[in-house]
């Protein structure tokens, strides 16, 4: 872990009406780290990626990637940047075949349809994909979907990839094949921002860790200091750390 | 070159060779007919279907549903017609009114691409009834009653530079030939970095801005094609008929609704869908109009128009994915150009 | 130098005007907010509900206002009739299908209209027709103002209804996240329905104000559905208050607009708002 925040947000305010959901909130993500980011439902952090990535602008506060300020640009720009995202509930290109999926990053990215096609059928290899290739998005299972929407945002050649909870519904083998892939995604040099419920497979995977709740940030530290602090224990109300 | 290989490839399997039978027969047509009613029929098919072909790219390729496409037709109709005034042949009117078409609509996806489906087309729908009340009244350009074309051309004799033919027949084969283009020019684009932008718009747009689409920009691009091509019809119809007035080139159930019908009969995740849903729902159509029309007098029209509703509500609630997709879905036949490739094989 | 008492007489006929078009886009938006399908055939529902009145006070001498009341049912019953037997099944369907098949309710409803009672305009002069009242130097239109007042009535009457009865709240709660109001226990199936039936009666009633004054033809839906859906835009989709208040606006607009241009194109004028407005801010002027 160098020192350089690849990855910066400066006291990031959102309200929806009545209800603040990201509540003065400012981290740091360091160059070639594994982040964590946890808490309860409901703590704001799908907000928070949604802030960060452009596809909600922030009441207040600012969000910086490699020193350059990127908030409120809109979300294909900080996407094309080197800022990409998977969304929690996954969003694939249902009638498009899994390799087109990735070739729409890809060719963001590079003007060739040869060169995007090169690109996307390396990427699905890199997932486990490949038989699936011509298959139609629509027929394939969740956990192909979820490794679909890592290689589609991987495409875009990203130095740091926020991923929404890509471990949820995954058995234990997927569970652990999907942190070997995290891991060597980081070999690949992106950087992560993994959030997650799945307390094992953050402890295993993460360095760090923040954690949210009711909007703020509550905690920051190692996976042994997190689930140590008592705050973090009371966010949680006993749940399983 | 990539992109013939792909138009062979389309064209050996089992629709293409169909097709290219029946691209055969289109061209010899007019050799062997000579019912001029029936061709002028056919040319009206041809004229449909390239607004078809061109309305689809923004609803069954990129999920913009429109409902006002007669704007682009009478943007097309009026600026060749006004061009002809002037003096300047009638294919320059059309690439002109093409052109403009495809600016104004370009122009309008800037607003339009914030709307959500639903009321991207009743903003269509409703854009539509604001140009048909602006030309209805606008003076300048005739108003109400329309434009006839200049009477020194209706006295010349008939040339192709200012195709003012009597016959059906040239214009028969104009439409044919401009629907071929087109029909080329959306594969290539369809088959390309636009086009796979398009689709992923039409699936999932969060997920295309995601990807690094600028999705209003290629909003925008799918319209600007799709009122290129519309104008370029309107120019058609304008050199065919020699007239034109706001309640035929700007008309909602004549220019917008056909389109609509049309794909959604001949199927709208195809390219060759739109146009077989014309080649039914045209000559159906029309002859309708003439037949029973004839007899009902003016309540006619209601009635006729009702029942494009009747078969609307039909088409949409039982088959929306209209006959080209119930072929694919029955594995008969898959389509031409069809959009989404890749098998179910769950 | 625009003489201020024209502009003053516009204004107040404006607002009147308004509010009797806020009761026709309140009904566009609210079946939007609960169900997210647009209502095409909205303007054509009013179309039917004029003609009603037409029929009634034709044939059987009855007054409009009562007229209105009766579109109220019969926007009802209609709504009922339609949304069970039409709508309801194809709810879960892409967007294209709810489309196209309100878009066919609006040419069936419309071109049978055509077809039933020819395309001729219609017209029905109650007695408070040409009455025309003299408040302080401004003359107001009695029809524009009994209208108005229903409209305010009725207006009330809704944001009375979905925000004090149980019904109401579930409804509002039903356009705010469906799946947390399924899991209180609301019957979103139902919830649906009678956002459609209210939206629809409410276009019932407009219909039976706007007959004492406004001429009955079958395409006067279009203008209507223009109107609404210029209203809502501005108003901001989902806001309740919002669309009333666009409803003032628009109606203001064209009284003052009709000062200056031909009355044909007052339509053209709400269309420039929506465009700027969507321009400048999306989401309208309160909408969520």
């Amino acid at each position: 872990m160098s020192g350089e925040a690849i990855l910066r947000g400066e006291g990031l305010v959102k309200r929806f009406g009545g209800l603040i959901a990201v509540n003065e909130v400012s981290f740091n993500l360091y160059r070639g780290e594994i982040l964590g980011l946890i808490g309860p439902n409901g703590a704001g952090k799908t907000t928070l990626f949604n802030l960060i990535t452009g596809f909600l602008k922030p009441d207040r506060g600012k969000v910086y990637f490699n020193d350059k300020d990127i908030t409120g640009w809109p979300p294909h720009r900080i996407a094309l940047e080197g800022v990409a995202r998977t969304f929690q509930l996954v969003k694939p290109f249902l009638r498009m075949t899994a390799l087109e999926n990735v070739m729409i990053s890809a060719l963001s990215k590079v003007g060739g349809l040869e060169e995007a096609e090169e690109t996307a059928l390396e990427l699905l290899e890199f997932l486990n994909l490949s038989d699936k290739r011509d298959w139609r998005a629509s027929s394939l299972t969740i956990v192909e979907r979820k490794k679909l929407e890592i290689a589609r945002a991987l495409a875009l050649k990203p130095e740091v990839l926020l991923l929404d909870e890509p471990i949820a519904g995954l058995n234990p083998k997927e569970v652990d094949d999907m942190l070997e892939t995290l891991r060597e995604i980081r070999k690949r040099g992106v950087t992560i921002l993994i959030v997650e419920h799945v307390m094992r497979a953050i402890m295993n995977i993460c360095e760090r860790i923040i954690v949210m709740h009711y909007g703020r940030l509550i905690a920051e530290g190692t996976p042994s200091e997190i689930s140590s602090d008592p705050k973090v224990i009371e966010a949680y109300l006993g749940g399983v750390i | 070159m990539r992109a013939l290989r792909m138009i062979k490839a389309e064209l050996s399997t089992k629709a293409g060779r169909i097709f290219t039978a029946a691209a055969i027969v289109a061209v010899i047509l007019p050799l062997v007919v000579r019912d001029q009613f029936f061709i002028n029929a056919m040319m009206l098919v041809y004229m449909y279907s390239i607004i078809a072909l061109a309305w689809n790219l923004m609803n069954g390729y990129t999920g913009l549903l429109s409902f006002g496409h007669a704007v682009f037709f009478g943007i097309g109709a009026y600026t060749l017609m006004l061009l002809l005034y002037r003096g300047v042949t009638p294919w320059i009117g059309m690439l002109l009114g093409g052109l403009l078409s495809a600016g104004f609509a370009f122009l309008l996806g800037i607003p339009f691409s914030r709307l959500r489906s639903h009321w991207f087309a009743l903003g269509t729908l409703v854009l539509g009834e604001i140009f048909l009340i602006v030309f209805a009244n606008w003076r300048a350009v005739g108003g109400a009653l329309g434009l006839d074309q200049p009477r020194r051309l209706l006295l010349s004799p008939p040339s192709i530079y200012w195709l003012n033919y009597a016959r059906p027949t040239p214009y028969y084969y104009l439409a044919l030939g401009i629907l071929g283009l087109e029909l080329l020019l959306l594969y290539l684009i369809l088959n390309s970095k636009p086009g796979y932008f398009f689709q992923a718009i039409r699936e999932d747009e969060e997920a295309a801005m995601a990807s690094g689409i600028n999705v209003t920009l290629y909003k925008c691009i799918s319209m600007a094609i799709s009122g290129f091509f519309t104008g370029v019809a309107g120019g058609i119809y304008t050199v065919r008929f020699g007239y034109i007035d706001p309640y035929a080139v700007f008309s909602m159930m004549r220019i917008s609704v056909y389109p609509v019908i049309a794909g959604l009969i001949g199927g709208v995740y195809s390219l060759i869908g739109p146009i077989i849903g014309s080649l039914i729902f045209v000559p159906t159509a029309e002859y309708l109009r003439a037949i029973v029309g004839g007899t009902l007098g003016s309540r006619f029209q209601g009635v006729h128009f009702a029942s494009f509703g009747i078969v609307l509500l039909i088409i949409s609630m039982r088959i929306p994915e209209g006959l080209m997709g119930w072929l694919e879905m029955r594995g008969l036949l898959k389509p031409l150009m069809s959009s989404g490739g890749g098998s179910d094989e769950r | 130098m625009v003489d201020l008492w024209l502009l003053g007489q516009a204004t107040t006929s404006g607002l009147l005007l308004g509010c009797i078009y806020a009761v026709v886009a309140l009904g566009l938006s609210l079946i939007w907010g609960v169900m997210e399908i647009v209502n095409f055939a909205h303007g054509d529902f009013l179309m039917l509900s004029m003609y009603l009145s037409y029929f009634l006070f034709t044939y059987l001498g009855l007054d409009p206002l009562i007229g209105a009341i009766l579109g109220f049912l019969m926007g009802l019953a209609l709504g009922f009739i339609v949304e069970k037997g039409l709508i309801e099944k194809v709810l879960g369907s892409p967007p294209i299908v709810t489309i196209l098949v309100t878009f066919s309710i609006l040419l069936i409803i419309r071109y049978g209209a055509m077809a039933a009672w020819g395309p001729g305009v219609k017209t029905l002069h109650p007695w408070y027709f040409m009455a025309i009242l003299n408040l302080w130097g401004v003359r107001i239109s009695m029809a524009y103002l009994i209208g108005a007042l229903i409209s305010l009535a009725a207006t009330i009457a809704l944001h009375i209804f979905l925000k004090k009865t149980y019904t109401g709240i579930a409804l509002r709660a039903t356009s705010q996240n469906r799946l947390a109001a399924e899991l209180l226990g609301i019957d979103a199936k139902k919830m649906y329905t009678l956002s459609f039936c209210i939206g629809v009666a409410l276009v019932g009633l407009a219909g039976g104000v706007l007959s004492t004054f406004y001429y009955v033809v079958p395409e006067v839906g279009g203008r209507f559905c223009l109107l609404s859906f210029v209203i809502v835009v501005l108003g901001g989709f989902g806001s309740l208050l919002g669309t009333f208040l666009g409803g003032l606006i628009i109606g203001v607009a064209e009284e003052i607009s009709a000062i200056f241009i031909p009355p044909v194109m007052k339509d053209v004028v709400a269309f420039i708002i929506f465009l700027l407005i969507l321009m400048l801010k999306p989401s309208g002027l309160f909408g969520r």
